[in-house]
Order: structure tokens, then sequence, then C-alpha cells
């Protein structure tokens, strides 16, 4: 390698004073704050054309080299999975009465908080996301507030679903524990289409 | 009425995704480490230059990323976070090469499945950027993918690879311009 | 020892034929239960000896780790484990009082 820049579509001569190193900062920054220096540029118009190709290619080949390979992917996505479970978060532990003192049982907030997803995924094609139990749920009796967001299939009814959604969460909280649930609250944070996410539209 | 449509979580978005794991659901996990698993992999390759090495590494990566899903702020993209994990974990063991081996240990990436089939113009794009990458002398090509693919700031680079900042700067510029060049005599 | 070891094994055994339960975790980090008599532990050194038994002095300490079937009402499967162990410890006689911890890490 030459320390001199090799004339070609990037030539610095053409790039009215600005170098390349600029140029790709600038894209980095989105062209935000507008440079009208750059903008005005022929010459920069092309190098940042290039450059932008250059970048859309380069994610276009490694989306094409990691085409996934479903069984050598599965054996080492399964080794993850199983390496992970034996210490799935589990919260604090939420107690159910029992007569006898002698005898203590509880439940726990991550068991909770899936039993909170299940409920709520699949109504109208929505999927749960966060979920917290606001409010010590280790003391039997204390009012507790349910938050969840969610992301909602794309052109359905939001209210009628959060609506069905807090239903259906509150029936399975009062079938399965004994917690004083004040209130199930579901905040709508996303749309989803199907397959919409897809590495190509994180870019 | 509301329909019921179940099994959509792997149409769900990476933050609602990113949300269920760090309350500890391990089938969306499951959905993240499909959806990224074989990028995170093409990337540590191309950083490592190893096959076998880059399946440990994206392992590493996850096993991390599981532990530390609660950090990610509300909105962050998950895919960039998750790369910047494998640039570490193969930066770790670059350094860890390093001392053990001499330079000629790195190996040249094995090309992506070419099948005649596949070659269609798009596909001879990516062919030619890839082999234009592996002609790049390595620090360049150690840059310049940290850079564009695991986006990487200067400053990291220069730290992680213990290369003054200048450096840095000039090994990208003359990534930049070589691929640049021979991506438009492409066109 | 191994009377406990058995006494795990035979409540595992029961545990799991409750209504309700569907799987019995190994109680790995028992945490307070065992902490109160290290001694004479038994837990997952067997496959199928899940339930935990810590024995002391004073006190044998049941404890068992269960994934309950959400078709089931948890407190319902709950009170219905602690049942079933309460009354097998009844059966055989005990010196000591039994304290009886019962956990439901999983619903599905």
């Amino acid at each position: 390698m030459t320390d001199s820049l090799d004339p070609g579509a990037l030539d610095s001569e053409d790039l009215d004073g600005h170098s390349i190193d600029e140029l790709s900062d600038y894209l980095d920054s989105g062209r935000s704050p507008r440079n009208p220096d750059i903008e005005n540029s022929p010459g920069c118009q092309i190098a940042l054309a290039a450059l932008t190709r250059l970048r859309a290619t380069t994610w276009a080949m490694l989306e094409a080299e990691a085409e996934s390979d479903p069984e050598r992917d599965n054996v080492w996505i399964t080794r993850v999975l199983d390496n992970i479970k034996r210490e799935a978060r589990a919260g604090r532990d939420i107690p159910i009465s029992h007569p006898d003192p002698t005898v203590e049982l509880t439940v726990t907030e991550g068991s909770v908080r899936g039993l909170i997803r299940a409920a709520g995924d699949g109504t109208g094609g929505a999927i749960i996301g966060k979920c917290v139990l606001d409010g010590d749920v280790t003391v039997p009796g204390e009012p507790i507030e349910v938050n969840v967001t969610a992301s909602v299939a794309w052109g359905e009814n939001l209210q009628a679903i959060a609506a069905l959604m807090r239903a259906r969460i509150l029936d399975d909280l009062r079938l399965h524990t004994e917690l004083n649930i004040l209130s199930v609250n579901v905040m709508i944070q996303d749309i989803h289409t199907r397959h919409s996410a897809t590495t190509k539209d994180v870019q | 009425m509301i329909p019921d449509r179940h099994g959509g979580l792997s149409d769900a978005p990476d933050g609602i995704l990113a949300a269920r794991v760090a309350d500890g659901d391990v089938a969306a996990f499951g959905v993240i480490t499909r959806r990224y698993g074989p990028l995170m992999r093409a990337y540590a390759v191309r950083l490592l230059g190893s096959d076998i090495e880059s399946d440990d590494v994206v392992q590493e990566a996850f096993l991390l990323a599981w532990n530390r899903m609660s950090e990610l702020a509300d909105g962050a993209s998950v895919r960039a976070w998750l790369m910047r994990i494998v640039t570490n974990k193969a930066i770790d063991r670059i350094r860890v090469r390093k001392q053990h081996a001499d330079i000629s240990d790195w190996d040249a990436p094995t090309p992506a499945n070419e099948s005649p089939a596949h070659i269609v113009e798009v596909r001879m794009q990516f062919s030619a950027l890839s082999s234009a990458v592996r002609k790049l002398p390595e620090t360049q090509q150690r840059c310049w993918v940290m850079r564009e693919i695991g986006g990487s700031s200067y400053s990291e680079i220069s730290e992680q690879l213990e290369l003054p900042l200048s450096t840095v700067r000039g090994q990208l510029a003359r990534a930049r311009q070589t691929l640049v060049d021979e991506m438009e005599a492409w066109r | 020892m191994s009377i406990d070891l058995d006494l795990s094994r035979e409540l595992t055994r029961l545990v799991q034929e409750t209504e309700g339960v569907t799987d019995v975790y190994a109680a790995g980090s028992l945490g307070t239960v065992i902490s109160l008599s290290a001694v004479n532990a038994v837990s997952d050194s067997a496959d199928d000896a899940k339930v935990a038994v810590a024995r002391s002095t004073e006190r044998v300490d049941i404890h068992a780790n269960i994934c309950v079937n959400s078709s089931h009402s948890v407190p319902v499967t709950l009170r219905a484990v602690s049942d079933v162990i309460a009354t097998y410890l009844n059966t055989v006689g005990s010196a000591e009082p039994a304290f009886i911890s019962v956990k439901a890490s999983r619903i599905e």
C-alpha cells in the first residue's frame, strides 16, 4: 500500500478540500446537521454516493455470508439456550397462603411474569414486551400495579386489544396468585407486521 | 371480535424481544439468537479469519448478552449492541493469539458459498467486495470491518487494536479508498 | 443419610404424581432452608431425589421446587403438594417437627 491515495472515484482533488474520512463521518451522522459545502460539491456528492453504495453492499455481503445453515445453527443455539436456562431470572418470591405456619408456599416473580406474557400474547396478534410488578409482592395484600408493554399487529384496534389483554392478564393473576392487583396497565409500544422484524430493517 | 394469533414471537420487534429477555424469557432469547447469530458469526469470521473460533466467539457473546440484556437502553439497536459484544470477544482472542503465535497464523476467511446458481450480478458484487476486502492488508481490514460492521468508534478501534488514533484514521481512509475504487469499477 | 435419600426419592415421586405438577426441579440453591442445617443435606446428588431434605437435631426441612401446568391453579397445586408431603411424613412418623416449603418456579 502506498501512502498517497490512488486517483479514482474518491480522487481527493475532486473533493473540494474535504477528505474521505470527513465524508464518512458526515455519512455516519446521517448527513445532519446539513453541511452545504459538502452538499453543493459535485465531487463530494459522487464520493458520498460511492460510500453509501459501499456500505449497503457491505451489509448485503455480510447477510449473504450469514445465510444460515439451520443444522449448524441449531447445534450451537441449543447449546447457548441450555447454558442460560439454568440461571433464568427467578426474581422475588411471592407468598401463597397456607393455614399451617410450618408450611411455606411461594411462586416466583419470574414464573408470574411468564404467566402474564402467556396471557397477553396472541391477543389480536399482540406480543408482550416488558412486564413489571410494581409494589412489594413479597408482602401479602400489598397493592400491586402490573405494567406491561406490548407490540400489536398492524391494523388492529388498539383500545380493544389493550382492554382484552388487561382482562386476560387479570383473570390469570387471580387464578394463579393471591396478589392484590390494583391495576393492569398496557402500553402499546410498537406495531409490527408479519415478518417485519428482519435484520434488514434495522439498517 | 379480536382474532387471536399465536406463534408471533418470531415476528416481534427487537425492542420487545430485548424487554422479554431482560425479564428472563428464554424463548425470546432464542428468537434473537436465530435472528442475529448467523450475522454475528459472519462478522466474527471477518474479524478473526477463522471459522471454528468464530463459533466460540458468538456463543460467548450470546451468554454475555443474556446476562447483560437489562443494561441495553430502551430503544437502542439490539444488533449494534450484539455486534459490539462480538467485537470485544473477538479482540480478546486476537490479543491472546498475538501472544502465542506470529501473524501468519491468520487464515484468509472462507469465501461465501458460491454455487453457480447464485452467480447473479448482485452476488458478483458481493464477491467483488468480499475479495477486495480480503486483499486488504490485515490491519486495514480489521479497522474497516470493526468500523463498518461492528460500529466501533475510531477511539475504540485505536484502543482495542493498540494503534495510535492517527494510524486508525489513515488505515480506514486507505481501506475505504481501495474498496470504493474496486466497487466503482464494477458499475 | 441414606434414609434421607430414600425419603427424598419417595417425596419426589409423590410430588411428581400430584395433579397439576408437570415437573420437579432439583432444589439446587436452597438458600435459607439448607443453611439452617448444612449437615445431612440431600439434594441434587441423585436424579430421582429432587425434593431436598435437610435435617438438624430439632427439625427437618423439606423443600420442593416445581413447575405447574397453567390449566391448574398455582395455589391449589402448591397446597396439594404440601399436603402430599405432610401426609407422607405423618405416615412414616418423625421425631422432629417438619417444615415444608414448596415453590412454583415455572408455570406453563
